[in-house]
């Protein structure tokens, strides 16, 4: 019993570590960690793994908020698609056949990789003109660039377009259940053109708000086992607070070549699903 | 007036950041305290329920913490006149109270 709660603990600190950094919720190493390594079943890791995503937001929002480095205007504006996707999502679930969207997605995150690592030398986006809706609500932002030595001031642009893919990322994860984090972070660096590290905070600041509503549904319904969740949930929250001192320490650009291979990882977990069921 | 606008959308950019900064610390600390706690108990006493209980009662205070944070942080803007993004925090409550509903309805 000892053993087994402290290797669950121990896996949770390297998931809360990764998901903190890359604004992810960890569910990438949660579920196949849980299942794989301790011969969960799947149903009960994946809502661990729902339940430990609030604990990576808390834990890495405490640091990022410090730093300036989360823009609470942009999260509180995408949050809005985020959930409205999510509930969609819900909605239309059984409609869709599952595989064809892990393929489309699958083929999408694969993609966002390639640009991801066309861009792998990239500090910060340059020449960003603000659109309407980023003036209008004052979206822009500025932080202390730890790694750089500086402020960082940087406009925001294709606020619409990014609050689309945004709905798209909640529904996306309702339906599929992972890959949320990922989409949020490639919304906000590829299509609104925010800095990474922004990018990156925002996103784990706003994952603990759409798993709210998933895991109090998961709680209620009795499939999360404390015996596991517990262990996670302490686990990710400790990795969540290191991994964001690491990252407010690191270039944008180490950020980048860091999400890649995650990104190949979420894009091959959603094409053998695809491919295989 | 330009200056005025501009010393405006200065102060208000300062001072967005951290509206739930308290309740982010309580809530994390408090949650993961509880939750702690009862592995403890899980770990010593393995067959009491009270350990079970104690972690389940922090998970859901752990589930309360964006929720709250959100209605903080709606507040703070509706306190600065900032109506847009107030009503905007009031549509991600209303989004989530949907996603809850529906959520266990399935």
């Amino acid at each position: 019993m000892v053993t087994t709660i402290l290797a669950y603990f121990l896996v949770a600190i390297l998931a809360g570590i990764i998901g903190s950094m890359l604004g992810l919720g960890g569910g990438i190493i949660i579920v196949p960690a849980l299942t794989l390594l301790f011969g969960v079943e799947i149903h009960t890791a994946v809502a661990a793994s729902v339940v430990s995503v609030i604990a990576t937001s808390m834990g890495a929002s405490l640091r990022y908020l410090k730093e300036g480095l989360i823009n609470t205007r942009v999260a509180m504006l995408l949050q809005v698609g985020a959930t409205l996707g999510a509930v969609s999502g819900a909605v239309v679930e059984g409609l869709l056949d599952p595989h064809i969207l892990y393929l489309m997605f699958g083929g999408l995150m694969a993609y966002s990789a390639y640009s991801m690592y066309q861009a792998r030398r990239l500090e910060l986006p340059q020449n960003v003109e603000p659109d309407a809706v980023s003036r209008r609500l004052a979206l822009q932002g500025s932080y202390y660039d730890q790694a750089l030595g500086r402020v960082v001031d940087y406009q925001i642009t294709r606020t619409l377009p990014g609050l689309a893919v945004m709905y798209l990322s909640g529904a996306i994860s309702g339906l599929l259940g992972i890959g949320g984090g990922a989409f949020k972070v490639l919304a906000m660096d590829q299509v609104m053109r925010m800095p990474i590290k922004v990018s990156s905070a925002t996103s784990a600041y706003m994952i603990g708000v759409t798993a709210a509503a998933g895991s109090i549904v998961y709680l209620l319904r009795g499939d999360v086992v404390p015996q596991i969740a517990g262990p996670v949930a302490l686990g990710v929250l400790a990795g969540a607070m290191l991994g964001t001192l690491l990252m407010v320490r690191m270039r944008g650009s180490t950020l980048r070549k860091l999400f890649i291979p995650v990104l190949l990882v979420i894009a091959v977990q959603m094409l053998v699903k695809g491919v295989g069921g | 007036m330009a200056e005025f606008q501009d010393t405006a959308a200065h102060e208000r950019e300062q001072s967005s950041p951290v509206p739930a900064m308290g309740l982010l610390w309580a809530g994390t600390f408090g949650s993961a305290g509880l939750i702690g706690l009862g592995v403890m108990v899980m770990l010593t006493a393995p067959s009491s329920t009270l350990g079970p209980t104690l972690t389940v009662m922090g998970l859901i205070a752990q589930v309360a913490v964006p929720v709250l944070r959100v209605v903080v942080d709606g507040w703070e803007f509706a306190r600065r006149g900032e109506r847009p993004l107030a009503l905007l925090s009031l549509a991600v409550l209303i989004a989530l109270g949907l996603g809850m509903a529906v959520g266990a309805a399935h």
